[in-house]
């Protein structure tokens, strides 16, 4: 029996466990028990979750006939004016928190550039602590990633000193019981192929209305891969595997028209590996992540460039899918085969593909460990050259020429 | 026993109890921890100091973030003013800018602008009738106009041209001083060769401004105190963290003499990383961690501080709240004695992990008196928030564990900027029985040994 996650709390738990649970428990705790100013950080894993939590604090506020004013921070410069954008913000009596943040993965390939943008806003923010007092009357929760706690620290000292809490909301690292869903750390994932629906069931229902409407099946399929990856987003796996499969079975058919469909099918089948393998069914998760990957194989021999990249991811989630199966020598192989043929394009074009490959080589040493086995460092040293190289250069230079 | 109704509300106000602000010295709240006859007193030897000093004195009070500063600066003015004085405060961070290097000439203005601008909130506008951002104005553009005149060619009228036009301008004294940083280079190259003119206008100022307010209220012996708070938080950023130490530095190791005001006792808050850099060049009134135990190897327990922190818990929470919530007697005793352990004596800390007790009760394990798993909880939610440390840094926080003192390697702004954050952050407390010395927290003392022990990542 598959659990599907209708709710803030459901996506919460489905995809951090119930142990954070409790964490964010007790981060919401001070939303009740408090009065006044309080500055709270709480560190998240990733952009999902935030977004699952940033509703589900609008929620309890809203109940308490509060309102929480959002101040995202989705481009360095919202970082870098982190004050000024906050000195904005009017208060009123029913301003019941302020969401101050975005969650930017460590894996991010600006994260140089994204440190600069924050430690340069949190010292402005520190400048402005007293006023800060002065003006605010309801909590301000500080939203981002673990790396930005100790920067924090450093950057903004008189306003970490005077911190309420800082919760870390940590996926439970306990076993889960059987058919209960929890989604483990992001396998390499094809959003690329169409962005999220931010209201799944919307595009869900919008590709129904094409059902059957000659010539529009492209269309059709385009819709139920952004309803997919909207329902992956929200932790509503049931619906989201639906929508994969449809959609690859849609972009089969497609295939032999152009290689544009054949990219995008195996897009969608790897997508649906993800998610099977996730809902436990990892023998058919298996099946489709090779399928994916025998694809991409082909297109890349005719061309590379453009495809190699998505191979390489497809090797990731083969790996992804053989770890949680716990053949780790195995999934070891397909990690390494996914760097392999990314490295002479991660040579090339470093800022647009550290990301990808840093996770490749994470999940590779990861297998490798479980495997008991020592890591190819032939593999592993061009990389870490390249990567070396990536960060004495001046980063702004490198990433803004890639 | 399950929670309440009766209970939630008063886990609900114990913890607004346990906030944290500064508090003045008549709230309910507040525990004279500093007053005690066996405590040593920052705040009575300023008072002390200034008392023996009868016409004017300069002094400089400090402590590390959370210690209680500006709760006890309030202490200090309430105890004066108690004796008739006139005493006023300022924010330093009004009249300048905490994140740029900061010169002589920025800061007497800076100075002499609040000195003016709180006499004359406090004492009215009609007993002190001059301005002094006007009364700098006019004589800024009297002497810019005549360098101009008098020199008319030579390079050394460019700064003053400059002034002259932004003086024409309108331009607002009080914020130009602190968020222009091209007026304020102006003006300290138009000024480098006039400070004692500066100094004069200041002092001239402040003087009639002593003797209107006299007059005013009539009491020809009325003590002026000037407290200049939050000064310390003068840093810079981490870009320009080591220029701003070294201005600070600077302004304090030249130019001491002329921070005095004429006929005012002034106390600054300075940042207290000083006394590292200038060592023994004057006296910094700090305000120390309340000690829990003594400077000797096993750490042997204050027990007279365990006491004080003890009542500081139960004002909080009340006498019926603590005794229902942490428990009655030996017992109840005992589970609060391990958080007071765990705060290193840090008021903040202590404060923090009682209320994440109170946060766990609610969340976690719903019943009273707390459990003791919910108490060691606590301590790890809190103690992560002092993690990650880097293993350099773990390096020098074993050997300042270890010698009890800075272990500072040497005088290098660098090095001064990295202890500063220790102190900031709290990894390091500054503890005094008579004489100074420092320990590291205790919520992180396994974790440094741990680190310290590890080899050092090779750099890349």
């Amino acid at each position: 029996m598959i659990a599907t996650a209708d709710t803030p709390s459901q996506e919460f738990v489905q995809l951090y466990g119930h142990g954070a649970w409790k964490d964010w428990q007790r981060f919401l705790a001070h939303f009740d028990l408090g009065e006044g100013f309080s500055f709270l950080v709480l560190l998240l894993p990733g952009a999902v979750g935030a977004n699952i939590c940033r509703r589900q604090l609008s929620d309890h506020l809203t109940a308490k006939g509060k309102r929480l004013a959002e101040l995202p921070c989705d481009w360095r410069e919202d970082a870098r004016r982190l004050s000024e954008r906050l000195f904005t913000l009017e208060p009123s009596n029913d301003l019941g928190g302020i969401w101050l943040g975005t969650v930017i993965p460590k894996s991010d390939p600006e994260i140089q550039q994204w440190q600069d943008a924050w430690r340069h806003g949190l010292a402005s923010l520190n400048q402005q602590r007293n006023p800060l007092l002065r003006r605010f009357h309801c909590p301000l929760v500080l939203v981002v990633a673990p790396w930005l706690h100790p920067l924090l620290r450093e950057a903004a000292p008189d306003l970490w000193s005077l911190r309420t809490a800082v919760v870390a909301v940590t996926p439970s690292p306990e076993p889960h019981p059987p058919g209960e869903v929890v989604r483990r750390e992001l396998v390499p994932f094809h959003f690329a192929l169409a962005e999220a629906a931010s209201d799944p069931d919307y595009a869900l229902e919008q590709a129904e209305r094409l059902r059957n409407k000659s010539g529009l099946k492209a269309a059709r399929a385009q819709l139920l891969l952004r309803a997919g990856n909207g329902f992956y987003e929200r932790v509503r796996f049931d619906p989201a595997e639906k929508c994969f499969r449809e959609a690859a079975a849609i972009l089969a058919a497609l295939a032999p028209q152009s290689p544009k469909f054949q990219d995008k099918w195996a897009g969608a089948l790897n997508n649906l590996a993800n998610v099977l393998s996730t809902l436990g069914q990892r023998e058919e998760a298996l099946e489709k992540a090779q399928e994916a990957l025998r694809i991409y194989e082909q297109l890349a021999k005719a061309h590379p460039d453009a495809f190699l990249p998505g191979l390489a991811m497809s090797c990731g989630s083969r790996g992804a899918v053989l770890r949680d199966l716990e053949r780790h020598a195995e999934a070891a192989a397909s990690f390494a085969q996914g760097i392999r043929g990314l490295e002479p394009l991660f040579r090339r074009s470093p800022a647009a593909f550290v990301g990808l490959i840093e996770s490749l080589c994470r999940n590779y040493l990861k297998a490798m460990e479980k495997a008991a086995q020592h890591p190819d460092m032939a593999l592993l040293a061009p990389v870490q050259q390249v990567v070396d190289k990536l960060k004495q250069d001046k980063p702004e230079d490198a990433m803004d020429a890639a | 026993m399950a929670l309440t109704p009766n209970d939630e509300q008063m886990l609900k106000a114990i913890y607004q109890r346990l906030a944290d602000r500064p508090l003045k010295p008549d709230d309910d709240l507040y525990e004279p921890i500093y007053t005690r006859p066996e405590g040593e007193d920052p705040v009575a030897k300023l008072k002390t100091q200034l008392e023996w000093a009868t016409v004017e004195s300069l002094q400089m009070f400090s402590g590390f973030r959370g210690t209680g500063k500006t709760t006890e600066l309030f202490r200090l003015r309430r105890e004066l003013e108690a004796k008739g004085h006139l005493v006023l405060y300022a924010d330093a961070l009004e009249y300048l800018s905490p994140s740029e290097e900061i010169d002589i000439t920025t800061m007497l203005m800076g100075v002499a602008g609040a000195f003016g601008e709180q006499l004359r909130q406090t004492a009215g506008a009609n007993a002190v009738a001059e301005n002094f951002w006007q009364r700098i104005g006019n004589y800024l553009t009297r002497t810019t106009v005549e360098v101009i005149e008098v020199s008319p060619k030579v390079e050394v009228s460019t700064p003053a041209k400059a002034l002259v036009g932004d003086l024409k301008a309108g331009l607002d004294l009080k914020v130009a001083l602190k968020t222009a940083p091209t007026f304020r280079h102006r003006l300290q190259d138009f000024l480098a060769n006039r400070l004692g003119e500066l100094k004069k206008e200041v002092n001239a100022f402040v003087e009639e401004g002593v003797k209107a307010v006299r007059k005013a209220k009539n009491n020809p012996d009325l003590t002026v105190v000037f407290l200049f708070d939050q000064f310390e938080q003068v840093r810079g950023s981490r870009s320009n963290e080591q220029a701003v130490i070294r201005s600070v530095e600077r302004l304090f190791s030249n130019h001491l003499e002329l921070l005095r005001l004429p006929y005012v006792h002034v106390i600054y808050t300075v940042p207290p990383w000083l006394q590292f850099v200038l060592p023994g060049a004057f006296g910094i009134e700090t305000l120390p961690c309340v000690r829990l135990w003594n400077n000797d190897a096993k750490r042997t327990r204050y027990e007279t501080s365990w006491t004080h922190l003890r009542e500081v818990i139960v004002k909080r929470f009340g006498t019926e709240g603590f005794e229902r919530i942490i428990g009655k007697g030996p017992a109840g005793q005992t589970l609060a004695d391990r958080l007071i352990a765990m705060s290193g004596g840090h008021f903040r800390d202590l404060l923090r992990l009682f209320r994440e007790t109170i946060v766990l009760i609610q969340t976690w394990r719903p019943s009273l008196p707390v459990a003791f798993e919910v108490l060691e909880r606590a301590i790890v939610n809190v103690r992560n928030e002092y993690l990650p440390i880097a293993t350099e840094d773990a390096r020098w926080l074993a050997e300042i564990e270890k010698r009890r003192d800075p272990a500072l390697p040497n005088a290098a702004p660098e090095s001064i900027g990295r202890l500063s954050r220790f102190l900031d952050t709290h990894l390091v407390l500054y503890l005094t029985n008579g004489e100074d010395w420092y320990d590291i927290h205790p919520l992180i003392r396994d974790e440094v040994n741990d680190l310290a022990k590890l080899p050092l990542p090779k750099k890349v």
